[in-house]
């Protein structure tokens, strides 16, 4: 420590006689607390606040058609009517099953296809940082703007059917995104086009992570690509992967925009998600106490998954017994 | 059987950096090298150029007279401990050892077997269980030797695998390291930049300044008869003493003027032949420490100089000399030396003396390739 | 141009005692060393002297006044520490006058007392520059400046050169020892390398486990260890230590044929310490009393060479001048003269009786 940051530290502190404690040490404590303190109420009033009125909320008939402002809701209080409700809701259940398969298509496509994009972008090859770049592309393209593309792509007359025609030499008019099993078909492609750039970034990112040295030893004691990938790359990039496959799993359950403008959920609700089943369940029903009580439900099974998430990912590996050693 | 053959071996990074700059260089079988020199000298791409880790430029790398340049690190069969030793840090010490037997196919009893003795040797069996990220350094460092030892490779590369130690484990390693070479019986190609390791461990050292070869040959040859000022001043702690000065002759002998600490008459044959070959009078006049002999008073012909410090290192003392600008150390094999006048004479024997060229700083009297050494490659 | 004194000064973290009872009186003008292994208390014994951490008992004095208590600022005591802790955005000069400006000098005097210091220290020509355009040892030695330009009472040094790579260490450490020398200012230097506490301090303090095991000039603490652990630090390569028993008046090695009379001293186990460089070798039987012996190993070092021998299981190191012959597995004649001898207490490894 220089004279300078001595002095600095020690301006404002008492002198603590016979303290085990240094100034400089408690003064620290005290300005961390302090320092600290506008973070916490700023979380009260973003987290806190609107949580505790949904809660409110869910627990009414309540609905802005009622002409009450949200606090009068009491009026309509139902108790879990809501709640009761939404388990038997199919078309609450039929968006959840689909929006999970959505999840169970897309995530491990775009993981498979990011993981190898990952592994061919370690090596050095002539216009890397171009194709580089264009890979990137489609993850910062607005989603609305991704949906509107493959809308038209996937239309009875449009680019996709050609390509079809083009490489079978059959006469290709799909139409798409009226299909019943089709249009679900045609979102996953958008969905997983848009989001393996992330997931190629995140592994990249991972795979660059893993020690050189390491890598190069193994190699130097006779190890081929396959197994370097497999007894070093792979157990090392361990955590990364689990967050790159909470991050897209947990986006995934969210996707909306590509779907909206696709197909508006239909034909039917073929391929309406959760969020597109709440987007139509609040502007277009005006269910608001229903929402917010589906909204709590959802929060807390993921909450649930979640930790049962993170308590997996942090357990300790056994230690060794010292009395071995 | 493994002899290393390095010809005209070269590396460049980029358009202006000569890593490496045409290296020969032959590694006897069996034998124990030496690469030394300071940081960025070219000798650690010089070893991972051996391994294959990196592609020379241009040159040749021949193992037993087969050119290996185009073959993968995977096929070259060499050992390789790096400076950091590179441990598998997510596998226990047992997996780290089985690493190589495993990837190379061998069968799970053999694996077993041979994981068992080398731990063994290494003197780590009752580590074997544990995770290698809960090790010392110490451990770590015999773990990367034996990870590397167990595939038997007939080639050793080491890279300052001792930098990281503590100095008296340093110090019990240097020898470790020379009977596990007995044991191993393999050629083994040592980087460092620690002239202490160097002369201890190797048959034979290269030392290396900017991606050039200064001089191979054995830590004598090295020690006594440094090719050029770099070398001398690199080898020896402390360093030979360099002291500018002056060549001209009167009444027909040879004398060598050294400022203000006075001037010497030359007698040494081989001192007055290598003054013969200056080109110029400025020369550097070059001097191990330890055969400077400081007196009191004397009638033979030296240098007046002041003592200015002492500075006992326990068996040796170094004394720090000086006049006008003339500043040279002289080292005495006694403990605690104080008994020094303030003003005393300085003893050089010419027979341990040698003269530089003062520009190019290449030894005079021998031509550049005998004094590198190249003969021997 | 200060005393520095610790009277019985403890500092525990936990249950753990980083300096333990410790009474220490560096003298004016002094190069003092506090040398020990890593976390054995000696940074910590800065820290008391600075007023960065207090003592939980003990006295902390300066000039035999009683500071104990009072700010660090207010100690007047210039400090070096490892990391050197330069400001990386401002230049040498800068970094120099930072002590000065922040103690609100007048401006007038800062920039020529900066340049008196960095002439003693010779990097004058270096003040414009940034500490990333400087090299270790320049680095090193502005801030030894900045400590320096205070003119404090005292300096403190937290092994100021570790980081330096092993010839530059060489030189620095001469360096210092002229700058203390000519400066005359008391100067505490803490360092875990045992070469550079012997070159260049005037007193060594061996520290172990936050308590002071010796105090004495490099000389006393080399020839004249009190405790088998302080022959054990100090010296390279180490002190030859063989295990053995006091019986009847005479040591007993085990494992190998040595007897040398002690008397007077209590029974039981006891060790026999004896440097590198006294032990000689000879041809074997060449004179009475030499032990039989094997070259195990041979490092030629250039200016001396270091020799393992084995007699029997045990491996001794013996320290020569020049460059001798021997080769792996040669046999030899082992002198090892009770005159350079020291002995140690088996149990607690304090000093029964020293070498001649």
């Amino acid at each position: 420590m220089t004279a300078a940051s001595e002095t600095k530290a020690q301006a404002q502190a008492p002198e603590a006689k016979g303290a085990a404690v240094s100034p400089m040490e408690k003064e620290g404590k005290r300005l961390g607390n302090l320092m600290a303190l506008p973070a916490q109420l700023l979380l009260v009033f973003i987290v806190v606040f609107p949580l505790l009125m949904q809660v409110y909320v869910s627990t009414t008939w309540w609905s802005p058609l009622d002409g009450d402002p949200w606090y009068m809701a009491y009026l309509s209080w139902n108790w879990f009517d809501n709640y009761a409700y939404l388990f038997e809701d199919p078309r609450l259940w039929s968006s959840i099953w689909r929006t999970f398969l959505i999840v169970i298509v897309c995530v491990p496509a775009q993981f498979f296809i990011g993981m190898g994009l990952a592994i061919l972008f370690m090596d050095r090859f002539p216009g890397k940082t171009i194709f580089y770049t264009i890979l990137l592309t489609p993850m910062m393209v607005v989603p609305a703007v991704v949906g509107y593309m493959f809308y038209i792509m996937f239309q009875q007359t449009g680019p996709i059917n050609d390509l079809i025609a083009g490489l079978t030499g059959l006469d290709a008019e799909i139409n798409w995104l009226n299909d019943i099993n089709l249009a679900m078909v045609a979102v996953m492609i958008a969905e997983i086009w848009q989001w393996t750039p992330l997931m190629f970034l995140i592994l990249l990112a991972g795979l660059s992570g893993v020690p050189e040295d390491q890598m190069r030893a193994a190699r130097l004691l006779g190890a081929n690509a396959w197994q370097r990938f497999w007894r070093i790359a792979l157990p090392k990039m361990k955590t990364v992967i689990i967050i790159a496959l909470v991050i897209r799993t947990v986006e995934c359950l969210k996707v909306f925009d590509t779907i909206f403008i696709m197909t508006k959920g239909g034909p039917g609700v073929q391929t309406e998600s959760i969020s597109l089943f709440l987007y139509k369940a609040t502007f277009q029903d005006l269910e608001w106490s229903y929402v917010a009580s589906i909204g709590l439900f959802i929060l807390v099974s993921l909450s649930v998954l979640a930790g049962f998430g993170i308590w997996y990912m942090s357990r300790q590996p056994k230690e060794p017994e010292a009395g071995r050693g | 059987m493994a002899e290393i053959r390095l010809e005209g071996l070269t590396k460049r990074f980029g358009k202006h950096v000569l890593a490496v700059n045409s290296l020969d260089l032959l590694i006897p079988d069996k034998e124990f090298v030496a690469l030394l020199g300071p940081s960025g000298c070219g000798k650690t791409t010089t070893m991972n150029m051996i391994a294959g880790i990196e592609q020379p430029t241009g040159g040749k790398i021949l193992f037993d007279g087969a050119d290996v340049v185009r073959q993968a690190p995977e096929k070259r069969g060499v050992g390789f401990v790096f400076q950091n030793y590179a441990i598998f840090n997510h596998l226990s010490v047992y997996e780290n050892l089985a690493f190589g037997p495993k990837v190379q196919g061998w069968k799970a009893a053999e694996v077993d077997r041979k994981v068992k003795e080398m731990a063994e040797l290494m003197r780590l069996t009752d580590r074997l269980d544990w995770p290698s990220a809960k090790l010392s350094v110490n451990e770590l460092q015999k773990l990367a030797i034996g990870r590397s030892a167990i595939v038997e490779p007939t080639i050793f590369l080491l890279d300052e695998p001792l930098s990281n130690l503590d100095a008296a484990f340093r110090e019990f390693m240097r020898t470790e390291l020379k009977r596990i070479q007995h044991q191993l019986k393999q050629t083994m190609v040592y980087v460092t930049h620690d002239q202490i390791e160097a002369m201890s461990l190797a048959d034979r050292i290269a030392v290396m300044d900017l991606g050039n070869l200064q001089q191979y040959g054995t830590p004598a040859e090295i020690y006594n008869k440094p090719a050029n000022t770099f070398v001398a001043n690199f080898m020896g702690s402390p360093p030979m003493n360099l002291l500018d000065c002056r060549l001209f002759s009167e009444d027909g002998a040879m004398l060598l003027e050294l400022g203000d600490a006075g001037r010497l008459t030359l007698k040494d044959p081989a001192l007055l032949q290598a003054a013969q070959a200056a080109k110029r009078p400025e020369v550097i006049l070059g001097v191990r420490p330890e055969a400077v002999s400081v007196v009191d008073h004397t009638d033979e012909e030296g240098l007046d100089m002041v003592v200015d410090l002492l500075e006992p290192i326990g068996p040796r003392t170094i004394i720090h000399l000086r006049q006008g600008s003339a500043e040279m150390l002289a080292v005495e094999d006694k403990r605690f030396s104080s008994s020094h006048a303030a003003r005393v004479t300085a003893l050089l024997p010419q027979a341990e003396c040698h003269l530089f060229d003062a520009e190019s700083g290449w030894v005079l009297g021998r031509s550049p390739e005998s004094a590198v050494g190249r003969e021997a490659a | 141009m200060a005393t520095l004194e610790l009277v019985g000064a403890s500092k525990h973290y936990g249950t753990i005692a980083a300096v333990d009872s410790v009474d220490l009186r560096v003298e004016d003008n002094e190069f003092f060393c506090i040398f020990g292994p890593p976390s054995c208390g000696k940074t910590s014994i800065l820290k008391l002297f600075l007023g960065l951490i207090e003592p939980d008992r003990g006295q902390v004095l300066i000039d035999g006044e009683d500071v104990t208590h009072k700010r660090p600022r207010d100690r007047d005591l210039g400090m070096v520490f490892q990391n050197l802790a330069l400001f990386p955005h401002l230049t040498a000069g800068k970094n120099i006058a930072f002590p000065l400006e922040e103690r609100r000098w007048p401006k007038a005097e800062i920039a020529p007392r900066v340049e008196q210091v960095a002439k003693t220290l010779h990097i004058a020509p270096l003040l414009r520059k940034l500490p990333a355009q400087l090299s270790g040892g320049e680095r090193q030695r502005v801030a030894i400046a900045r400590a320096l330009v205070r003119n404090p009472k005292a300096y403190l040094m937290d092994e100021p050169i570790a980081a330096l790579d092993a010839r530059l260490r060489e030189t620095t450490r001469v360096e210092l020892k002229r700058l203390q020398r000519d400066l005359k200012h008391t100067l505490v230097y803490v360092t875990h390398d045992q070469e550079e506490a012997m070159s260049i301090a005037d007193r060594i303090a061996i520290m172990r486990d936050g308590r002071i095991v010796q105090v004495g000039t490099p000389e006393a603490v080399y020839n004249r260890p009190a405790t088998r652990f302080v022959a054990e630090m100090v010296g390279s390569p180490r002190i030859n230590l063989l295990e053995g028993n006091l019986a009847a008046g005479r040591f007993e090695a085990a494992g190998l044929p040595l007897s040398l009379a002690f008397e007077g001293l209590p029974e039981g186990p006891a060790t026999i310490a004896i440097r590198p460089e006294d032990l000689a070798l000879h041809a074997p039987g060449a004179e009475p009393g030499l032990v039989d012996a094997e070259i195990y190993e041979v490092e030629p070092l250039g200016g001396h060479t270091v020799v393992d021998v084995a007699v029997g299981e045990t491996l001794l190191r013996a320290h020569l001048s020049g460059q001798p012959d021997y080769r792996p597995g040669e046999a030899v004649g082992l002198r090892i003269a009770q005159q350079h001898c020291h002995l140690f207490d088996g149990k607690d490894g304090r000093v029964l009786a020293h070498a001649a």
